[in-house]
């Protein structure tokens, strides 16, 4: 039996189930379990172990099936660093609140006659009492530490701020003086604000980040150490570039690489995430330091891999995603009843009441159209610069203001992550027609997709062929994209392509063809449904083989090599 | 090698030529091109020409001919990079910063920045950034996976930033050995001392003075090439390559100050070559070419001048010891010690090359062929002639470049504002319009921009302008075509960007703020090219805007397209004549007006058009008041002078059809299409003597009729004689029947200056 090794380092604050990367490792070991003539062995950080576990069971994947190679012990830095997350992440307010607000108010009742004062009552008040008595030597260390770590917390705070503005303004007063202030001056004074800024709301600090980087490098460095070890493992697989550790194992390895999106948008990713520092450069070393690579499309190897960092071809195994399917999450089974259209019906009523729940800043959709028969077109996708949404909402608004059109939109992407799309909605007051159904799960994934008149996904740039294609088409709904080169390499029937492909630059261009899907759903679905046959027909044990073919090539390049 | 390799040194020195050439050779690249046209600056001055190297290239003949024919150090033609594109795979340049821009733009091979050390501390990464323009750093940066960093001197790497530090390619200096071997005779029993552009360059000025300061009691001879005449008798100039090498032979000995850690004068070796003592100075770049142990060294001028007393007094055991260790030198430099480096560095190149010819071969057409994509961006809320203006840009360069069968998408780029689709409904459909604004990028922000797109540090201090389309910052564009040049702040140089000045009227009016001048001076200086309509703005963007005159281009005046235009007769047809303006200060117009009417007995009615004219008298301004109190003064001229404001384009063409003539009375502008628009309907034009309104009646044969707009009596009496003369006026109006030939051939130029950008 063949054996080929999985490398793994999520960070220790990732959920695998809700993470995408998370749920292609999960479907894609769980069709490797079902191939018998290889085996596969993973190699993750130790904070990983217990989130493999989960996963393992929640995909029904046979832990037995893999070996799995793991630090021993969770780092002493990783502890503490975990400490200082919960301590950056803790709610005082809440706590405040909560906690205490809860013990104050038990204590009024008690004491201000709220039970009267019977024997019940009397042998109430003296256990509260004696518990309070008993735990008083515990809780004030516990007051007073949290107290001094606030002040520290808050000094720090302060001092990082005081520092900006001296630093500030010492640069002030050399402009004033017409000085030449040198470059490091100026870095430092900047570095020294980013690096103090503890009260970034979206990000954890650059500082915990770094930290965290160092964390995860030695950790690397010891799963590496255990990798050495294992010799029977032929060739090295990592899912991402953003695990340089990779670089290290000295056997054959082969590198996803989904796509360079923060390159190719970089404006836009620049005024959102900032400087993302060692992340990135994690993310450019694992490309440089790595010969053999797997792309989702052609347009990647090509445009970003062979072109933008001078890969060999020949050494970029294109392997396109399996077939995203999301009918089994929602369909009936023939013979669990008789009324299964009913049955079904009501079941994508409750999942979509559910994802009602979980609209973002609008607190009475739940109320309002949980029994309505909402119709809407439905973009599922998280928010991101390239994702094209503020196009897509131009659009809408045009269909909605113009045309008339009767739906609404639904997004499943966060409302408030990208300003521009929140100030939008607002400023074109659509607050009451484009619903933001933030962190669905894949059953309600599913029924949004099904109960949609009309799918649409107005990416600019994407990795593989976007999997909304196959999930629309899975359950019933046609969908409209745009006209991206991963598009165009897969849809290459031009009548299909006209019908469905739009130029996502062009909103009006979105707008026709979605307002042409509305209008004529039945004629985009026959045109589409072709396709979705033929690309469903591939599943994740394909992937499975396709990668192991890979592995294969690149180990007998590798011993060519050598020889 | 797999396929025979053609490489291009495009290098000027004459030194180095014989012996890279030879070393090309031997690491076994067949055929070489050198340039023939000579380029000399104040540090580059040896020239090479050898045309006999062409007689080796298997390439054909005219080919050849037309690369002899280019400055490949600065700007060859687009068609000499497609024949180097054609034949060649590697090139090796200079670091000159035309070159390297030309370079980096139009070549799809290797690129070898070869480099032999900087005076001084400096580095070549902060030497880039101060002779590359933004952009052109930006080129460079993009080609970053074909650029080598072809070093002289492994030194050379460890002072630079990553982005040259990780393509360095050491490949060492040679000195090729000559006839000269050991020729040495010393009859002049004087010091040689190699010291050239003593008043141009700070270093070896220094080193001069420094020199004679030392030795100021030896005789001596300082050659080397001298461009500006140094009044000294010890100074012997420019000499030809027989006298120096006599000058070299006869010496009694040779001093060097070799006081560069890293970089070494090639001459030098061509002295111990012939066997000329060498006395040189301690710490330099000689010590670690094996110098350490030689009897010339010295830790101090005392103990030079004490060895040099030695010689010059005839120690014959002393030169012979001297020379015959020196020779130790030449060994660090010789092919045999070299060419393993050549090899092994010259073997990356040639990996890459023929990657690059596999990545040819494999890469689907789709990915080879790009369709281009231009964005006409109009930068401020502009309306009327500005926005025609900008949309005839539009249309030009899509209409050329389909002329050209070189289809490319045009975007048109307005800011956020009050327009309506109205405002667009000439612009052609296939030209998409994108609304966008402009969004300030701070200079952390632009770092991290810079660090995304994996270029180096852009080490500004500065904030730029992005034009946020709520997509991709317009990032899917491949060039941006700015309308004017009033930005407030640069724009980031990550996108290329040709600016269409149309005038530099700030340089003639007092209106704008130091400030802004400034600004928008620095905006068109980052521009890939600067189009001007006009000589006379051509005139002014290099000696008021300082642009050099390659950067400019000097396109056709765009006009719009008049064979449709709605011509139908009136009843008041010729009883009145046209006058389009604003509420600018026209006190001369309406002097020369009063005139026309008190004066001269003017029987035609004025009839004025134009932006919120018809509210002229009612506004609030100085200029305004004044202008009113002329027209109130004279009962004629009140009852003649009729305000319309601004009309609708059917309306005004109505008005300009049938009135008698056409009055332009504004200054310095860039001149108006109305002159052309009324010509369309037969016409005449009485306008303003300015320049851009000569070259507008030159360019359409327009016969207008001309007065000078300081001289109200002048404009008065052409009034009147327009007046007069209406019927041979009209006669002389030229027909517009080729005006869309002439907007076919704008087209064209339009999209050539465009195309050359992209």
């Amino acid at each position: 039996m063949r054996v080929y090794g999985i490398f793994i380092c999520f960070s220790p604050s990732a959920d695998l189930k809700s993470e995408g990367l998370g749920r292609h490792l999960a479907e894609f070991l769980k069709a490797a379990q079902e191939i018998h003539d290889i085996k596969f062995c993973i190699a993750a950080p130790s904070w990983l172990r217990k989130q493999l576990e989960i996963l393992f069971q929640d995909y029904n994947i046979s832990k037995e099936s893999f070996e799995i190679i793991v630090p021993k012990y969770t780092p002493l830095s990783l502890k503490v660093y975990n400490l200082i997350i919960a301590f950056y992440y803790f709610n005082f307010a809440s706590f405040r609140r909560n906690i205490l607000g809860a013990y104050l108010k038990k204590c009024k009742k008690l004491f201000k006659g709220g039970h009267g004062d019977c024997a019940e009552n009397k042998l109430r008040k003296f256990a509260f009492i004696s518990i309070t008595l008993l735990l008083l030597p515990v809780l004030i260390p516990i007051i007073i530490l949290s107290i001094i770590l606030v002040l520290i917390y808050r000094l720090f705070n302060k001092v990082g701020a005081l520092l900006c503005q001296i630093g500030g303004v010492f640069c002030q007063v050399l402009k004033w003086f017409q000085i030449d202030i040198k470059n490091n001056v100026i870095t430092n004074y900047l570095r020294t604000r980013e690096f103090l800024n503890f009260r970034k709301p979206k990000y954890v600090s650059n500082l915990m980040r770094w930290c965290y980087l160092i964390i995860q490098s030695k950790e690397e460095s010891r799963m590496v150490s255990l990798i050495e070890k294992n010799k029977q493992v032929l060739a090295w697989y990592c899912p991402t570039l953003f695990w340089p550790g990779i670089n290290k194992i000295s056997a054959p390895k082969l590198v996803t690489a989904p796509d360079v999106v923060l390159n190719e948008f970089s404006i836009d990713f620049a005024f959102i995430l900032g400087d993302i520092g060692k992340q990135y450069s994690n993310f450019i070393n694992t490309i440089m330091g790595n010969k053999y690579f797997i792309t989702y499309s052609q347009n990647v190897k090509y445009q970003t891999l062979v072109k933008e960092y001078g890969v060999d071809p020949d050494n970029v195994f294109v392997i396109h995603h399996g077939a995203s399917k999301l009918n089994q999450l929602i369909s009936v089974e023939q013979d669990s009843t008789k009324n299964k259209e009913v049955l079904e019906k009501s079941i994508l009523k409750q999942l979509f009441k559910e994802s009602l729940k979980q609209t973002q800043g609008h607190s009475y959709a739940e109320k309002i159209y949980s029994d309505s028969d909402l119709k809407y077109i439905f973009y599922a996708s998280q928010a991101r610069p390239h994702k094209n949404i503020l196009s897509l909402l131009k659009a809408y608004g045009y269909l909605l203001r113009k045309m008339y059109i009767k739906q609404k939109l639904i997004l499943t992407c966060s409302k408030y992550e990208i300003r521009e799309i929140e100030n939008f909605v607002q400023a074109h007051n659509l607050d009451n027609d484009v619903l933001f159904f933030n962190g669905l799960t894949s059953q309600q994934l599913a029924a949004c997709f099904k109960l949609s008149d009309l799918a649409v996904n107005p990416s600019l740039s994407e990795g593989g062929f976007p999997f909304t294609f196959t999930e629309a088409l899975s359950v019933g709904t046609p969908i409209v994209m745009a006209r991206i080169s991963v598009t165009e390499e897969i849809i290459t029937d031009d009548k299909v392509r006209e019908a469905m492909l739009f130029d996502p630059y062009d909103w009006h261009d979105m707008a026709d063809k979605i307002l042409q899907g509305l209008n004529y759903p039945e004629k985009l679905l026959e045109l589409q449904l072709p396709l979705y046959n033929k690309l469903a027909k591939r599943d994740w044990r394909c992937v499975v083989r396709d990668t192991v073919n890979a592995l294969d090539k690149i180990i007998e390049a590798e011993s060519n090599v050598q020889k | 090698m797999s396929k025979n390799i053609r490489v291009m040194w495009l290098l000027n020195q004459q030194y180095l030529s014989i012996s890279e050439i030879d070393m090309l050779k031997s690491v076994g690249v067949e055929e070489i091109y050198i340039p023939k046209s000579h380029y000399c600056d104040n540090r580059e001055l040896s020239v090479v020409v050898d045309v006999g190297s062409d007689y080796e290239l298997s390439i054909p003949k005219d080919e050849i001919e037309i690369l002899n024919r280019q400055n490949w150090f600065e700007n060859p033609s687009k068609d000499a990079w497609n024949i180097a594109n054609k034949y060649f795979e590697i090139i090796f340049i200079g670091f000159l910063p035309k070159q390297i821009n030309s370079t980096s733009i139009n070549f799809d091979g290797q690129i070898v920045l070869r480099v032999f050390g900087l005076e001084g501390d400096d580095s070549y990464s902060n030497s880039l950034r101060q002779i590359l323009k933004p952009g052109e750093l930006v080129n460079l940066f993009k080609v970053k996976n074909r650029l080598w960093f072809g070093t002289g001197y492994k030194c050379l790497k460890y002072r630079e930033e990553d982005f040259l530090k990780d393509r360095d390619c050491y490949l060492p200096v040679v000195k090729s050995l000559t006839d000269n071997f050991d020729s040495w005779t010393g009859n002049n029993n004087k010091i040689y001392f190699d010291c050239p552009r003593i008043l141009i360059s700070k270093f070896h000025n220094h080193q001069y003075e420094n020199f004679k300061r030392d030795f100021k009691d030896f005789e001596y001879t300082i050659g080397g090439d001298q461009p500006i005449k140094v009044v000294d008798e010890a100074v012997i100039g420019s000499s030809s390559r027989d006298d120096y090498k006599h000058d070299l032979r006869d010496h009694k000995l040779m001093f060097y100050y070799d006081s560069e850690p890293d970089i070494f004068d090639c001459k030098l070796f061509e002295a111990i070559e012939i066997g000329l003592p060498l006395i040189f100075m301690a710490n330099g770049v000689l010590d670690r070419l094996g110098g350490r142990v030689l009897p010339g060294r010295c830790k101090s001028i005392r103990e030079a001048r004490r060895k040099i007393q030695k010689i010059v007094s005839g120690d014959k055991k002393f030169i012979r010891l001297i020379r015959s260790t020196q020779k130790i030198l030449l060994q660090s430099v010789s092919k045999e010690s070299s060419l393993a480096e050549w090899k092994s560095s010259f073997n990356k190149i040639i990996d890459k090359v023929l990657l690059q010819r596999k990545v040819q071969n494999l890469l689907p057409l789709e990915y080879k062929i790009k369709r281009k994509k231009i964005a006409v961006l109009l930068p401020i809320e502009y309306r009327g002639g500005s926005l025609r203006a900008a949309k005839m840009v539009a249309e030009a360069i899509y209409r050329g470049s389909a002329l050209d069968n070189q289809k490319v998408e045009v975007v048109f780029g307005y800011l956020k504002g009050d327009y309506s689709d109205l405002d667009f409904s000439d612009l052609s459909k296939q030209i998409k319009r994108r609304e966008f604004t402009w969004k300030i990028v701070t200079k952390g922000i632009a770092e991290t921009i810079f660090k995304y797109k994996n270029f180096p540090k852009l080490k500004t201090k500065q904030e730029y302008y992005v034009p946020d389309d709520g997509i991709s910052y317009f990032s899917d564009c491949d060039l941006l075509v700015i309308i004017s040049d009033r930005l407030l702040k640069p724009l980031l140089p990550t996108i290329p960007y040709v600016n269409v000045v149309y005038d530099y009227l700030q340089r003639y009016e007092d209106f704008l703020q130091a400030r802004l001048n400034e600004i928008f001076l620095h905006v068109v200086h980052n521009a890939k090219k600067v189009i001007v309509t006009t000589k006379f703005t051509k005139g002014d963007a290099i000696n008021f805007a300082g642009l050099s005159e390659d950067s400019i281009e000097l396109c056709p005046h765009l006009v719009p397209d008049y064979t449709n235009w709605n011509n139908s007769k009136t009843d008041d047809a010729l009883t009145y004549f046209i006058w389009t303006t604003n509420l600018a200060p026209h006190k001369n117009s309406l002097e020369a007006l009063r005139i026309y009417y008190d004066k001269l007995g003017g029987k035609l009615k004025c009839i004025t058009t134009g932006l919120n004219t018809d509210r002229m008298f009612e506004e609030n301004l100085e200029h305004l008041k004044l202008l009113k109190k002329i027209v109130t003064s004279s009962k004629k001229l009140k009852s003649n002078f009729k305000l319309l404001g601004n009309l609708a384009e059917e309306g005004f063409q109505s008005l300009l059809s049938n009135s008698a003539f056409l009055w332009h009375s504004a200054r310095n502008d860039n001149g108006t299409y109305s002159v052309l628009e009324a010509a369309s309907y037969g016409v005449p034009s009485l306008s303003a003597k300015y320049p851009a309104m000569i070259e507008i009646n030159e360019c359409f044969n327009l016969n207008m009729m001309f007065m000078d707009p300081w001289d109200p009596e002048d404009m008065a009496l052409k009034l009147k004689q327009m007046e007069l003369e209406i019927d041979s006026r009209r006669n002389l109006v030229p027909s517009f029947a080729n005006i869309s030939n002439y907007r076919k051939q704008a087209a064209i130029k339009y999209w050539d200056v465009i195309k050359g950008c992209l």
